[in-house]
């Protein structure tokens, strides 16, 4: 019986290869994308999964007054201590990073080197290649990764040889390479390339106490006894808040929280001052899900279309099949079996469009850290997905026409009055979905094209688009470089800051604890708010030559200004940590996180150059790579021992920019099939109605209707689905993408109007097309023949 | 074995009734071979395709066997249509995508008859039937004559009690009718097979031993033929 239906089945398949070319190549995109979603989803869901104890591992974080989420940079000493003190507590474990340059042999990288306690790698599962976790205790040990041990000594074993970290700055420090580890998952919350002894950050020129209740660590974790319960644990946390606050009045807290360590990953931005990596916005793991599914869907109702508009030449094997005594089940099974097939046919195609497409995906989305991988023999969730997807689709494109042609009488099919209503307002209906979900990819891609538009041309308040940034320590070294580059008649000017505006900030609270107010801060040098082009709108700028400024004035931003109330700001007094400062300017409102945020309330203080990190060179867009080409040469002779490291101010919206142009390209080929299939969907059902309707059109011929009539009664009723189909798409899909651009940043563009009736239009005009095209064979054939065949 | 009381099959359009089957009364006992004859439109095909169930009454008692057709649910109804019935159409209706020998094992696997006792049974039919060398030939590759026999090897293959036959020569040309009806008569009588058959032809209806002739949905008349 099997054997019958699968002969019959093939049989039928290589008999109607363009059916099954339509739908594999539909279902097996669609599927493709699917899988690849699927992955991008696991790769959320996974992420820290591999911890042994992820289960009782907890970041603890901290909520505080005046900030809108908790924060995760949590006094040094608390999971130090409470690890002794509470019980239920098995662990403390403290993670910190410094920028440092690392020299071997001859060669100087700037490198991030991590930090944590002794027992850092026996409670989280960083397996090693080498060496022995063990050495993670001495202090003039480190451990190095696959990736860096292979750029610094190739193919040598890295074991044993040594490096100097900050070599030529005060605290300098030589090492030696205790162990190598595998490579880190890309979703993983901690991830490192070089790591230490905590004992690292008590040396060098700012030796931290790690005793005292005023040093913050990164990230401070609690390995959890089991069936402990969190709130236990909390509450007990809390006890130390007063003796803590008293420490360093700048910061309220409120109460401790513990995140668990699963949720790192996906909710890290719900964290202030987060140093763990994880994703700017979860929905970039599920969004593209349901966007593959809609797809999945128009594909599945391309499909079962198609599936009956070809069923007619099924019809009669259908009808002997029950005169020689099939029951309907047995057909039902036959006719699901059959679109099984495809369906698996579709998941081979499918899995090699996948395998094609990854590379694609993992560039485009590279720079978020997310790098997905098609591994079907280790991951059994995948497997089950396939297995699950295949059935999904063959039930969903696959049930309605097993039902609907195993459901007719034989005596009627062999009288032959028995013919297919393509027309029914069910099929109909499923074009209408397919125009729809068209429309929703198109409008979507037009609306991110627009928005990437807007953006690259907005103005962020501020220079973007000048400014070379070099990455330096202190006063030393900013004015020896400052003389060595003045030669240079490109440069316009040079400012100094300690945090770099665009790139990192830090928000703190304002005032006393009961001002509730959250600000963003920024340390800056001299020059910095000529440089950047900021505009003082009320009051004077910052001036180096008086010595008050640097100790007991602020500019503050209108933001500020407006939330405050104040008429008159100038002369006001703020307080932030622990210190009152007057008011001399304020500041035109800027955007600091692009397009992540809007302007928030931002106060500047100003810095001396002792404490600049970053170099701004201003220089005329044109001449941007010329003089990055120059100072990169001027370094290498000033400071022979250190390695340069600069980047464009414009790198600020690089990761903006990229989603939303990354978003329209996605939504721009899933449009394109979404296109695709829903012009294979009307063609086979304009060939269906077609078929059924030549002999009243050869009559209609024959009795003078011309062409425009014949046109009118054959697209009458899709126009009609087109335009609802049309409308509703649109409508949905600006929707859809707003949410989604809602979802990302604060700062974006509507989709215009007129571009979405345009693509409203388009579709419409393709589907004329594709009805024209099958209306000109109509129109070309003889009446006559038609009548007479029939 | 088929008694047929007061059927009637009639399609309802307002208030009048259009009737195609009216008052039919018939009783074919097993073993005969009954011809049914009359104009087109008479009905024949109708009662031919209630005799099969593949239509049901709108009015009426049908019993098969004693069994009260027309009150047994699908199941059992398809039951006795797949255990006692085999299909003879005028325009073959093979499945066009299998060849000869897996047309006419089809029947045989909505019996789920064993894979080793099916081999035997369509082998010893194509025997019988002289197709052993066309037996891997898919029907587009058959003449008429040929399609039909393999029509009737898938209708005798389930060993059937009755043969319904719709016109079965009826795309024929002479030679291949007659040889047709011949092979209907060997099966009626050698193997005690019943056949019904409806047929225009005059001369095909003297195979049989009775003729019922149907006129606008009655029995006109029903009488033994010349044999």
């Amino acid at each position: 019986m099997f054997r019958n239906y699968l002969k019959i089945a093939f049989r039928h398949i290589s008999r109607n290869k363009g059916y099954v070319f339509i739908n594999v190549m539909g279902l097996g995109v669609a599927l493709a994308i699917s899988i690849i979603a699927f992955v991008n989803w696991q790769q959320g869901q996974t992420a820290d999964k591999y911890h042994e104890n992820l289960d009782n591992l907890y970041q603890v974080i901290v909520s505080c007054v005046g900030m809108d989420r908790p924060t995760a940079d949590v006094v040094a000493p608390l999971v130090a201590r409470a690890a002794n003190e509470i019980s239920g507590i098995k662990a403390g474990i403290r993670w910190g990073n410094k920028g440092v340059t690392i020299k071997s042999g001859t060669d100087v990288f700037r490198e991030r080197l991590s930090v944590a306690d002794d027992n850092f790698l026996e409670t989280f599962t960083f397996p090693l290649l080498e060496g022995d976790k063990s050495a993670l205790k001495d202090p003039s040990k480190i451990f190095i990764s696959e990736e860096k041990a292979k750029k610094y000594f190739g193919t040598q074993t890295p074991i044993g040889k040594q490096v100097t970290i900050n070599a030529g700055e005060a605290g300098q420090k030589e090492l030696t390479i205790a162990g190598v580890f595998a490579k880190i998952p890309k979703n993983s919350s901690i991830r490192f390339d070089f790591l230490t002894n905590l004992d690292f950050l008590k040396q060098g020129p700012n030796p931290y106490d790690l005793t005292k209740w005023s040093i913050s660590m990164d990230a401070s974790f609690v390995l959890l006894d089991k069936g402990v319960k969190q709130t236990d644990i909390t509450e007990q946390l809390n006890s130390y808040i007063p003796e803590i606050n008293e420490a360093n009045e700048w910061r309220t807290r409120v109460k401790y929280l513990l995140q668990p360590m699963s949720l790192a990953y996906l909710e890290s931005r719900e964290v202030n001052n987060n140093r763990l990596n994880g994703v700017p916005n979860n929905a970039l793991f599920w969004l593209p899900g349901i966007l593959a599914l809609m797809i999945l869907i128009t594909a599945c109702l391309n499909f079962t279309n198609t599936t009956i508009s070809f069923s007619n030449k099924r019809l009669k094997e259908m009808g002997i099949r029950k005169v020689m005594g099939s029951g309907r089940q047995q057909l039902i099974t036959q006719l699901l079996g059959e679109s099984l097939i495809i369906c698996v046919l579709s998941l081979f195609l499918g899995v090699v469009i996948a395998e094609y497409l990854l590379p694609t995906h993992n560039n485009m989305w590279d720079f978020l850290g997310i790098e997905v991988a098609l591994d079907y023999f280790n991951n059994t969730g995948l497997l089950l997905f396939l297995v699950g997807i295949v059935l999904f689709t063959a039930l969903l494109g696959g049930a309605y026409p097993a039902f609907y042609i195993s459901a007719f009488k034989p005596s009627a099919i062999f009288r032959g009055n028995t013919r297919f209503g393509g027309d029914n307002w069910l099929i109909r209906s499923l074009l209408g979905v397919q125009v729809a979900v068209s429309l929703m990819t198109v409008v979507g891609g037009i609306s991110f094209m627009q928005n990437a538009n807007y953006q690259k041309s907005f103005d962020l308040g501020y220079d973007s688009k000048s400014i070379i940034n070099v990455s330096l320590n202190g006063a030393l070294a900013f004015n020896k470089f400052k003389n060595g580059i003045s030669e240079n008649p490109h440069i316009l000017g040079v400012a100094g800051a300690k945090n770099n505006l665009g790139f990192n900030s830090w928000s703190t609270h304002l005032g006393k604890a009961e001002d509730n107010r959250d600000v963003q801060t920024h340390l800056v040098g001299e020059q910095f708010l000529e440089v950047m082009d900021l505009n003082i709108l009320e009051g004077r700028t910052f001036d180096e030559n008086l010595e008050t400024d640097y100790s007991e004035s602020v500019l503050i931003t209108q933001k500020l200004v407006d939330e405050q109330q104040w008429t008159s700001p100038i002369g006001k007094k703020i307080e932030t940590y622990g210190t009152t400062k007057k008011v001399i300017g304020v500041v035109e409102d800027f955007y600091p996180h692009n397009f992540f945020r809007k302007p928030i309330a931002s106060v500047f203080h100003f810095e001396k150059p002792d404490s600049y990190r970053v170099m701004k060179v201003k220089v005329a867009p044109s001449q941007l790579i010329s003089t990055n080409k120059f100072l990169n040469k001027k370094w290498a002779e000033i400071f022979p021992l250190m390695p340069f490291e600069s980047y464009y101010q414009d790198e600020t919206m690089a990761d903006a920019l990229m989603i939303t142009q990354n978003g329209a390209k996605l939504y721009l080929f899933l449009a394109l099939i979404a296109v695709f299939l829903a012009t294979t969907g009307l063609y086979s059902l304009v060939a269906m109605n077609v078929q059924k309707r030549a002999k009243e059109i050869a009559i209609r011929r024959v009795l003078g209707a011309g062409v425009k009539n014949i046109t009118y009664i054959l697209n009458k009723n899709y126009f009609i689905i087109f335009a609802i189909g049309g409308v509703l798409g649109a409508v949905i899909g600006g929707q859809f993408s707003a949410f989604a651009l809602d979802l990302a940043f604060e700062v974006y563009q509507q989709v215009d109007k007129s571009s979405v009736i345009l693509a409203v239009i388009g579709i419409c005009i393709i589907g004329a097309m594709t009805i024209g095209s099958k209306l000109v064979t109509v129109l070309q054939a003889n009446p006559a023949d038609t009548l007479k065949s029939e | 074995m088929i008694q047929l009381k007061n059927i009637e099959k009639y399609f309802r359009s307002g208030l009048s009734k259009t009737y195609i089957l009216k008052n039919i009364d018939l009783t074919i006992e097993e073993g005969e071979f009954v011809t049914i004859m009359g104009p087109s439109g008479a009905g024949k095909s109708t009662l031919l395709n209630i005799l099969g169930m593949l239509e049901e009454p709108t009015d009426g008692e049908y019993h098969f066997f004693d069994e009260p057709v027309h009150k047994l649910r699908e199941r059992k109804r398809n039951d006795i249509h797949k255990h006692y019935m085999g299909f003879v159409f005028q325009a073959y209706h093979l499945i066009d995508e299998l060849t000869v020998y897996e047309n006419i094992e089809t029947p045989l696997l909505y019996r789920k008859v064993k894979s080793k006792d099916r081999q035997s049974m369509v082998a010893e039919v194509l025997d019988r039937f002289n197709m052993v060398a066309k037996k891997d030939l898919f029907p587009n590759q058959l003449s008429g004559g040929q399609q039909q026999l393999v029509g009737i090897a898938r209708a005798i293959i389930s060993k059937p009690k009755l043969i319904l036959a719709d016109e079965p020569t009826g795309n024929l040309h002479t030679k291949q009718g007659e040889e047709i009806m011949e092979l209907f008569k060997k099966l009626n009588k050698e193997d005690g097979v019943t056949i019904v058959q409806v047929t225009h032809s005059e001369k095909n209806a003297q195979y049989g031993d009775r003729v019922i002739n149907l006129l606008d949905g009655w029995v006109a008349t029903d009488e033994k033929t010349n044999q």
